[in-house]
Order: C-alpha cells, then sequence, then structure tokens
C-alpha cells in the first residue's frame, strides 16, 4: 500500500515538475487566448477538497476496473499540477521581467529566455512546492486506499 | 539611415510621439521624469511595441505599423541597458558576456568576451557573481554585456552615466550611441547631438551647446535649468538701434531686437543667472537698473546663487559675494545681450 502510494506520488510529482514551470511562466509571462478560463480552472482545481478528489478516485477508476498505480498518478497529477502552477506563477511574477528582457535584447529566444535565465531564478519556490504536492497526494493516496480496504474487505 | 518616427498613447492622457535620425556617435536624450525617455528606448529595443510609426535601423525595417512588421527584439541587434540592473545574478560576469556573444564561433566568442572584459577593466572580477563585484563594476560590466553582442545601435538608459564611462563605450561601439543622460556637462563633453524630450514630444534638438545656449522654448529653458523666466509684454521695438523695450510684471528691460513680433505681443524672457549683473547699492542710477531685495543666499559648489525679490536669480563667485554680503540694497542689471526670448 505505501509503496503503491509512494509511486502514484512520485508519478503526480513528476508531472508537475514536467508541466508546471511552462504553464506557470505562460500565465506569468505571456498572453493569449482563453489565458483567463485556463488560470480560473486551475485555481479551481487547487481548491477542490482531498476527500472530494478521493471519492472520484474511487468512483471512476474503481468502476472501469483499472485501479493501476498509473491511472491514480494520471488522477492524481490534477491534485499537484495546479499547487505548482501556482507557486511557479508567483514566483516568476514576482521575478522582475529585466532580466528576460535584457536577454531578448542580447538575441536569445524565448527557449533560452525560459531555461537559461528566468527558471533558474525562480526555480527555488517551485522546489518547494513539488515537495508540498508530492506530499499531499501521497497522503490522498494513502487514505484512499486505508478507506477502500475498510469498505471491501 | 536610422530612423524612428514612434507613437505610443498610455492611457489615460500620456502620448509619445517623436520622430528623429540617429546620427553616428553618441545622441543624448534628457527631459524631465515622465517626459518618456525609458518608453523611448523600450519602444527602440522592441520591448514595448508602438502603436503606430515606422523604426528602421540601418535601413532595415524593425517596425511599421503599416505592414504589421514587428521584428522581435532578438532579432533586432539593438543592445539595451535598462534603467535598473539588469546583469543575470545567478551568471558570473564572464558567464554574462559569453551569453551575449553566444551566437559567434567559440573561439570568437571567448576572445570577444576577453577583450571587452579588459576594455572595461573587468578582468579581475570576471569570474564573480554580481552581488560580489562593487556597483560601478557592475554597470561597467553591463555595458561590456552589451557590447559584447556587436550591436547596430546601443540603447542607453540613465544610469548615472560619467564621463569616462562614456568615451570608453563610444570607443569599444562601433554603432550609434543613444544615451539617456541629465547631465549637461556630460554631454557637451561626450554628446554629438543632444535631444530634450518633453511630455512625450521631442521639443528641441541640436549639438548640445546650441541646445543649452539657445533655448527655443520655455519648457526647454526650465529643463536646461534656468531659473529666471519671465512673462513680459513687448513695450517698444526699434530695430535702427537693435533695441527693444520689455515690460515685466515689476520692472522692464532693454533688450535686443526682437524679429518677427509686434509691440503689445507676449513672450518670456530668459536669463541664465550667471549673467545676471548683480550692483552694490551706492551706484548712481541708470536705466536697466532694477532695485531689488535679497531673499536668500544658496551656497554652491563654484558659486553663491543669490535669490531676489520678483523671481530673480543671480549667480556670484564666493569671494565677491564674501565681500558684499552686509549690503543693504542691492541692484541688479540684466545685460541686453545675454536675454534669451522666447
Amino acid at each position: 500500500m505505501l509503496w503503491f502510494s509512494l509511486r502514484v506520488a512520485g508519478v503526480a510529482t513528476a508531472a508537475a515538475l514536467a508541466v508546471g514551470p511552462w504553464l506557470a511562466w505562460l500565465l506569468a509571462r505571456k498572453q493569449f487566448a482563453w489565458k483567463a478560463a485556463l488560470a480560473a480552472l486551475l485555481g479551481a482545481a487547487l481548491f477542490v477538497p482531498p476527500p472530494v478528489i478521493c471519492y472520484y478516485f474511487l468512483c471512476v477508476l474503481e468502476r472501469r476496473g483499472s485501479f493501476t498505480w498509473q491511472a491514480a498518478g494520471a488522477a492524481a497529477a490534477l491534485a499537484s499540477v495546479p499547487l505548482m502552477v501556482w507557486a511557479g506563477r508567483a514566483a516568476f511574477t514576482r521575478l522582475d521581467a529585466r532580466y528576460a528582457n535584457a536577454a531578448r535584447t542580447l538575441g536569445a529566444s524565448e527557449w533560452r529566455v525560459f531555461w537559461v535565465v528566468e527558471l533558474p531564478l525562480a526555480y527555488r519556490p517551485m522546489l518547494l512546492a513539488a515537495g508540498l504536492a508530492g506530499g499531499r497526494v501521497l497522503a490522498e493516496t494513502l487514505a484512499t486506499l486505508a478507506i477502500a480496504s475498510r469498505l471491501k474487505p | 539611415m536610422t530612423h524612428a518616427r514612434i507613437g505610443r498613447k498610455i492611457p489615460p492622457g500620456f502620448s509619445l510621439d517623436v520622430d528623429f535620425a540617429i546620427g553616428p556617435g553618441v545622441t543624448a536624450i534628457s527631459g524631465p521624469t515622465g517626459a518618456g525617455k525609458t518608453l523611448l528606448l523600450a519602444l527602440l529595443a522592441g520591448i514595448e511595441r508602438p502603436d503606430s510609426g515606422r523604426i528602421l535601423l540601418q535601413d532595415a525595417i524593425l517596425f511599421d505599423a503599416a505592414s504589421g512588421v514587428n521584428v522581435p527584439a532578438r532579432h533586432r541587434d539593438c543592445a539595451y541597458i535598462g534603467p535598473a540592473e539588469a546583469l543575470f545574478p545567478h551568471m558570473t560576469l564572464r558567464q554574462n558576456l559569453l551569453f551575449a556573444a553566444r551566437r559567434r564561433p567559440r573561439l570568437e566568442r571567448h576572445r570577444k568576451t576577453g577583450e571587452m572584459l579588459e576594455r572595461f577593466q573587468l578582468t579581475a572580477a570576471a569570474g564573480e557573481r554580481p552581488r560580489e563585484i562593487a556597483a560601478g563594476e557592475r554597470l561597467r560590466g553591463e555595458v561590456a554585456r552589451a557590447l559584447a553582442a556587436e550591436p547596430k545601435l546601443l540603447l542607453a538608459d540613465d544610469r548615472g552615466w560619467s564621463e569616462p564611462l562614456v568615451n570608453q563605450m563610444r570607443a569599444a561601439a562601433g554603432c550609434p550611441i543613444l544615451l539617456v543622460t541629465d547631465d549637461f556637462d556630460l554631454c557637451c563633453a561626450a554628446a554629438n547631438e543632444l535631444a530634450i524630450l518633453s511630455a512625450g514630444r521631442i521639443a528641441q534638438r541640436g549639438t548640445p551647446r546650441q541646445v543649452l545656449e539657445r533655448p527655443e522654448s520655455l519648457d526647454v529653458a526650465r529643463i536646461t535649468g534656468i531659473p529666471n523666466l519671465f512673462a513680459a509684454t513687448i513695450g517698444a521695438l526699434d530695430p535702427g538701434h537693435n533695441r527693444s523695450r520689455l515690460e515685466i510684471e515689476n520692472f522692464s528691460l532693454e533688450g535686443p531686437y526682437i524679429r518677427g513680433h509686434f509691440r503689445g505681443d507676449r513672450v518670456w524672457v530668459a536669463i541664465r543667472p550667471e549673467n545676471v549683473r548683480v550692483l552694490a547699492g551706492d551706484v548712481a542710477a541708470r536705466p536697466g537698473l532694477i532695485g531689488v531685495e535679497l531673499l536668500r543666499a544658496v551656497p554652491r559648489w563654484r558659486s553663491v546663487r543669490l535669490e531676489f525679490s520678483h523671481g530673480i536669480f543671480a549667480d556670484v563667485a564666493h569671494e565677491e559675494f564674501a565681500r558684499r554680503k552686509d549690503n543693504k540694497s542691492w541692484l541688479v542689471e540684466f545685460p541686453p545681450e545675454a536675454l534669451i526670448v522666447l
């Protein structure tokens, strides 16, 4: 049970680390269509309480008969990615745009601006958020499994 | 040809509207805060987007509102030194410079970086992070980084430029420099041209001495630091003797003949405080002398600024002021040839 939860938490954290910084950067720095909608969706996902996520884990995954750790991890990513994105967005927003602008005038592409300038200057709060997200997923998965094992002996 | 015609509105109320060619050498831009100097540089660098106009850099179009061309900042070849420090804090000085020279082949990149570090006396600090070195070195580092990219135009916002640094910049840059500064001594010493920006418009441009000696509008006179500004009515005009009479609220002045004006016209009269002649009280009365009261005397580095009644300011040498300190009554005279009529 613990190993299963750890794997779920690992997948969810990895997903958050892979997608989170990018989404956070886009939200903090760029203008695009449906930006407000995306931000609202991520915000709403952040405020869904853990019991609700637990419940849907069980309902959706058990009915399909596919309660594997990969599937659970994908579901848990729904909880971890928003946490990461919000922390990252705050970190990027607080970082003055002058470094990115200087890099651009020196001929750096947006890709390079992100990887070489902005991410190294703002990664700390995001690491913390990744830790938090991992912990949250771990706790939720353990709780879910504990409840599930009680309900069906 | 390097030419910029830029319009940009910032609600509420501010609009930038300039049209000027950038010549070789240093072009200085001065103006009060809020005149749009920083915005102008950001628009040229491609950080901000103009609403209208067209920017040409060596005949290449960087921006053209009519055809929707807007070359991104990274392809503009305009190095930009912004209003705040922007050396990357997580890199050493050398890494900062290498970042700028990245598009060159490896050897060439290291050679250019080394050359720039040496030119700006930064070789010793090359391995340090920005926060570990002195502020002056950081500024030089930023200039070195900007020039390591071998730009076609260097945009430098006001960072307290010193004359030696600007001269170094000139020598190291193979391109025109647009320099924001409020230091008119620096403009005269190191700039080929001076443009006064006021409320988003270029109020006057020319060689620095032209602009400073012959301001063409009240705004420019104020910005270039002339405290003696008087609203006057032309009382008499005498082209034959190259004379005019100017009636000001509390006194009247003899001035030179004023072209293009009639009797009764309202004009502004300006005179630099160092040109105002200050006389002791016991001089025989003659036309042109104005009796004034001394309100305050503010010591400065090279002179004392005397603040008289009627809003008259005069600069006199320290020794001269020390001699006349105990004067009871003061007289001032405005030499007609030093009067600037706006």
